[in-house]
C-alpha cells in the first residue's frame, strides 16, 4: 500500500485518500467529522507576514501601560511583566512565574521559534535543528494563553471602573491587535505546504 | 469495515502528522520526517488521563474553598472564595461578569472532570455509544479548557493595580495557587486522553 497520497485522522485513525480542494475548501474526516485540512493558498508568506506583523505588536505590548488608575490622588498603573512583578512582591512567585511563563515567556517563544523555522525557509534554506524547532513548536503551542489574559484584563478593567476612574493605556490594544495577528498566522498556517517546501529544498 | 492506520500497518506522527511505515523489530521507532517517537496510540493513555484526573479532582477542593482573593480598605477587608466572588459580582450589580466569571471558574471546570471521566470510562468499557458524540465531547473539552485560567488573570491586574498604600490593596488567597493546578492539571489530563480511543472500540468490538 502506498501512504503519499493517504491521511489517517488523528482523532479517530481512519485512513482515507487526500482529496484536491476548491478554494476555500475544508477537508473533514469521513468518519469523525475532526478538520483534516483546509484550503490555504501562499502560506509561507501569509504566516510569515502575520508573525513578523505580531512580533513588532507584541513588543509594543510589553512596552507600555495596560492599565493606568487614579483615586484618592494616587496613580497606579502596570504593564504585562507589572503584573507578574507585582505578584512577586505580594508574596505569590508560584503565580508569577505562571503568569510570566503563559503571558510573556512563551509568547515570545512561539514567535522566535516560528520565525526560526519560516525566514530560512523563505530565504531558500532548511534551517539548523529542523526538527528541534518543529517538536518545540508542537509542544509549547497550547501554553501560550495571551487571549485569555486578555479576558482577564478586560474582566478587572470593568471591576475597577467601578471603585475609581481608570484608562486603557495602549498595551491592552497591542495585546487585542497580537491576538488577531497570531489567529491569523494559525489560519494561515498549512503544515503540509510547508513539509512540502522542506522537501523541495532539500532535493 | 474501516481502514485505519493501525490496522493497515501505519504509524501517524503526533507531531507532523506523516504516516510511517511500521517497521519490525524497531523497538522505538521514530517519524523519518521529524523524528517524534511514533506510538500507535499514546502509551498509557488512560493510566496518565486518569492520574491528572486525579490530580485535578484532589486540588479542586481547596481551589473552591480557600479563598482566591483578599481585598482590604481602611474600613473592612474582604475575602472571597471563587464562589463568594461570583456572589459579590452578581449582587453589586455586575450580573455579566458575574456570569463570565461563573462560566469559566466553575461551569468549566467541572464540566471538564466530568466529561473526560464520561470519555475516559466509556473508553475502559470499550463502549460503542455514541463514538460521534463522545468525539464532539473531547473536541469541546480539549478547546475550552485552557479559558478557566481566566480567574488568575482577572486577580493579576487587580492585584498589581490595586496597591495604594493605606487606602486601599489586593492581594491573591492561596485557593488562586490551587485553582491555577486544577486549570493547568485537567489541560495536561485532555492532552493526554487519546481521543483514537473512543474509535478503537468501534473498529474491534
Amino acid at each position: 500500500m502506498k501512504t503519499n497520497n493517504l491521511v489517517a485522522c488523528p482523532e479517530c485513525d481512519a485512513l482515507q485518500r487526500e482529496v484536491p480542494l476548491v478554494a476555500g475548501g475544508v477537508a473533514a474526516c469521513f468518519r469523525c467529522g475532526a478538520e483534516l485540512f483546509r484550503f490555504k493558498p501562499d502560506t509561507l508568506d501569509r504566516t510569515l507576514s502575520w508573525i513578523i506583523s505580531a512580533t513588532v505588536v507584541f513588543v509594543a505590548a510589553n512596552s507600555f501601560p495596560l492599565l493606568e488608575l487614579e483615586a484618592q490622588g494616587i496613580r497606579t498603573s502596570t504593564t504585562l511583566m507589572g503584573t507578574v512583578v507585582s505578584l512577586q512582591e505580594t508574596g505569590w512567585p508560584t503565580l508569577a512565574l505562571l503568569v510570566l511563563l503563559s503571558v510573556i515567556v512563551i509568547p515570545f517563544l512561539q514567535l522566535a521559534v516560528s520565525l526560526a523555522l519560516l525566514v530560512p525557509l523563505k530565504l531558500g534554506f532548511v534551517p539548523r535543528g529542523l526538527r528541534l524547532l518543529v517538536r518545540t513548536l508542537d509542544a509549547i503551542w497550547p501554553w501560550g494563553m495571551v487571549e485569555v489574559f486578555l479576558l482577564g484584563a478586560l474582566v478587572s478593567l470593568v471591576r475597577l471602573t467601578q471603585i475609581a476612574s481608570v484608562e486603557i493605556g495602549w498595551a491592552l490594544y497591542f495585546v487585542g491587535g497580537y491576538i488577531v495577528m497570531i489567529a491569523a498566522a494559525v489560519a494561515a498556517f498549512d503544515s503540509r505546504a510547508i513539509w512540502r517546501r522542506i522537501e523541495e529544498l532539500r532535493r | 469495515m474501516t481502514p485505519t492506520a493501525v490496522r493497515e500497518g501505519l504509524l501517524l506522527c503526533e507531531c507532523c502528522y506523516q504516516l510511517n511505515r511500521r517497521t519490525a523489530g524497531v523497538e522505538r521507532p521514530a517519524c523519518a520526517r521529524c523524528g517524534m517517537g511514533l506510538h500507535p496510540r499514546y502509551p498509557g493513555s488512560i493510566a496518565r488521563t486518569w492520574a491528572f484526573w486525579l490530580a485535578a479532582v484532589i486540588l479542586y477542593v481547596p481551589a473552591n474553598l480557600m479563598p482566591v482573593i483578599e481585598s482590604s480598605t481602611p474600613f473592612d477587608t474582604r475575602t472571597d472564595t471563587i464562589l463568594s466572588g461570583v456572589i459579590h459580582l452578581w449582587t453589586t450589580g455586575s450580573m455579566f461578569l458575574a456570569a463570565i466569571v461563573f462560566t469559566a471558574s466553575i461551569v468549566i471546570p467541572a464540566a471538564k472532570l466530568g466529561s473526560l471521566a464520561l470519555l475516559l470510562v466509556q473508553a475502559q468499557r470499550r463502549s460503542t455509544w455514541r463514538p460521534d458524540q463522545r468525539a464532539k465531547l473531547y473536541r469541546a473539552t480539549h478547546y475550552i479548557g485552557r479559558w478557566s485560567m481566566v480567574d488568575i488573570y482577572v486577580g493579576a491586574v487587580l492585584v498589581a493595580m490595586v496597591q495604594l498604600k493605606a487606602f486601599a490593596s489586593i492581594v491573591p488567597g492561596p485557593g488562586a495557587l490551587y485553582f491555577a493546578g486544577v486549570v493547568i492539571l485537567t489541560m495536561m489530563a485532555s492532552m493526554s486522553f487519546d481521543p483514537r480511543l473512543t474509535w478503537d472500540a468501534v473498529d474491534a468490538p
